[in-house]
């Protein structure tokens, strides 16, 4: 039990005791626990997307020897708060011919799918956003939630009512399924050798030793590589954003969408680029567990697994101001034709490795 | 019906229906267009080492991004100006107009002769010449910069070198009449950018050549 965990569980017992003394009842305590960390789970998000956006220009910048923004406060760090003022301030539009609940539900649904992946998250031992959603299935439940991502896209794409939105929301939805299937694949790998679908347990397996980390072992690194493939795949980021590639689609399927909408589609896609940093530390890079071996810090393994984090959705940036953008039939050829079969032998080769235990 | 217009078929290569007459050439691995022939027959081997090739090639990508990351920065932010860089542009560059003074005679170069009012496609200078002879001078020599094109014809077609065109690129005025340069101004430019760019001795040797056609003695 980490302090983070003894905190809250002491935070708690003082609730409690308080809903006793007042007479509300405990249902309602709960309730109010809930909202709390929903509220915070829509703060970290937004806090993550800004910091992340900001970092996304900067990167980019640098890459292509410019110095990105520097105007908003000290190397201009107010940026993208500046930018989503701007964003809350402006018209909401909505076409005259759009399906108007389609257009507004497919940000809803987006941002909703992006928020159900960080439930099963650990951020240290024994904390999750409620401490029965430390689920047995966390990984299946993880992954199966951030499908419904897709609704999202293809309802905006659809009832935005504009052939760039179709086009995108069309193409977001193949390309989503098809790299699904790898990015599961090379998770089955993890689990195979976890032996167990619960996240937190799948930390507790690697939290020994740094050597301990799963992305030590050999036979995952088929597993690895795949996965960073195709997670790179899912967030829609470049070398795989056709759903939304600027220089054919203008922007894809949120096209039609200004002001809060718009940024509620930004939000999920960083938050879900964040989510999956999360799942790649926990998967591989031994989520909150310490490199140097443990101290007595509060709020330790929240900090490690955040730079763990931190480093998976760097890299991806890297990778995104590297590539050129493939094309349709190139990309459907990658997830078909080649990370799949890979998929199948790196959980063959895990299966073959794990018989003799 | 134009000539690249999609109903008409596309221009097919006729060594590359030879080619397919003899059965040669496979569709591209990628595209499938059948008239961009594919470099080799696709065996295992082949295969497996365009994911290898690749996979190199995308490292090797991002090592060039890598170092440009630390790579200094170009961007110039152009109100706040580091002192320790050079700002002023290179040689040749067209910007604010000059007359230049000749050191011995502590004169202006010019002798009135219009052949730059002439040239001048704008018609953007404007000169009032006095005396004759070797004692011709201007008077009045004015250049609107909000009508010059800076197309450097005057300068090339100056026969003593008297007209020039200064690096100084911060020429923003709030009126049009602001713009105009008169032949104090003119004058002064020349004398702050041409003197120090160019010594006594050259700028005599420079003069002659350019009046005698290139013939430096």
């Amino acid at each position: 039990m980490s302090d983070l965990a003894q905190w809250l569980q002491l935070l708690r017992r003082y609730a409690d005791a308080m809903a006793g003394r007042w007479h509300i009842p405990l249902l309602a305590n709960d309730f109010l626990a809930w909202l709390g960390a929903g509220i915070f789970l829509l703060a970290l998000i937004t806090i993550v997307s800004l910091v992340a956006i900001y970092l996304e220009r900067k990167v980019s910048g640098y890459i292509q020897s410019r110095l990105g923004p520097v105007r908003a406060g000290p190397i201009g760090i107010f940026q993208t708060i500046l930018d989503a003022l701007k964003l809350l301030q402006k018209e909401d539009i909505v076409p005259a011919a759009a399906d108007w609940r389609l257009h507004l539900l497919g940000p809803v649904i987006f941002m909703t799918a992006t928020l159900m992946m960080f439930a099963v998250i650990p951020w240290d031992r024994g904390i999750n956003v409620a401490r029965w959603l430390d689920l047995e299935i966390g990984l299946l439940y993880l992954v199966a939630v951030s499908g419904i991502g897709v609704i999202g896209i293809v309802a905006g794409g659809w009832g935005s009512n504009n052939k760039w939105s179709l086009l995108g929301a069309l193409r977001g939805a193949a390309q989503l399924i098809s790299y699904e299937i790898p990015f599961l694949l090379a998770a089955l790998c993890v689990v195979l050798l976890a032996g167990t679908l619960s996240l937190s347990d799948i930390v507790e397996r690697q939290q020994a030793f740094v050597t301990e980390w799963y992305i030590w072992r050999p036979i995952l690194w088929l597993a690895v590589a795949i996965f960073l493939i195709a997670g790179v795949a899912e967030v829609n980021r470049v070398p795989f954003d056709i759903p939304e590639a600027e220089s054919e689609l203008v922007a894809g399927f949120h096209t039609e969408y200004t002001g809060m909408k718009f940024a509620l589609y930004f939000l999920g896609e960083y938050g879900h680029l964040y989510v999956l940093g999360l799942l790649f530390s926990v998967l591989f890079l031994g989520g909150w567990a310490s490199p140097l071996g443990g101290s007595n810090l509060p709020f330790e393994g929240f900090i490690w697994l955040n730079l763990k984090a931190w480093a998976f959705v760097l890299a991806a940036m890297w990778i995104r101001w590297t590539l050129p953008r493939l094309r349709v039939d190139q990309l459907m050829e990658l997830a078909w034709k080649l990370l799949i079969p890979a998929g199948f032998v790196a959980l063959l080769v895990v299966s073959v490795a794990l018989i003799g235990t | 019906m134009g000539k690249n217009s999609p109903t008409q078929p596309r221009f097919i290569p006729r060594r590359v229906i030879e080619a397919r007459a003899r059965g040669e050439y496979l569709p591209s691995l990628s595209t499938g267009t059948p008239d961009v022939p594919g470099r080799q027959e696709v065996t295992a081997f082949t295969f497996l080492w365009a994911i290898v090739e690749g996979a190199w090639t995308v490292v090797v990508g991002h090592w060039v991004t890598f170092k440009n990351f630390w790579r200094r920065k170009v961007t110039e932010q152009y109100p706040y100006r580091n002192p320790e860089r050079n700002w002023k542009p290179r040689p040749g560059y067209r910007g604010d107009f000059a007359l230049i003074t000749d050191r011995r005679t502590g004169r202006l170069r010019c002798t009135a002769c219009m052949q730059c009012a002439n040239i001048c496609p704008a018609g953007c200078i404007w000169i009032v010449g006095e005396g004759r002879g070797k004692d011709r001078h201007p008077v009045k020599f004015s250049i609107d910069a909000g009508l010059c094109m800076y197309c450097w014809l005057c300068v090339e077609t100056c026969p003593f070198r008297a007209l020039t065109m200064t690096p100084d690129y911060e020429t923003a005025a709030a009126r049009p009449e602001d713009l105009i340069r008169d032949i104090e101004y003119l004058r002064t430019r020349g004398l702050e950018y041409h003197e120090p760019l160019m010594p006594i001795e050259e700028s005599a040797q420079d003069t002659r050549q350019h009046a005698t056609g290139g013939d430096p003695s």
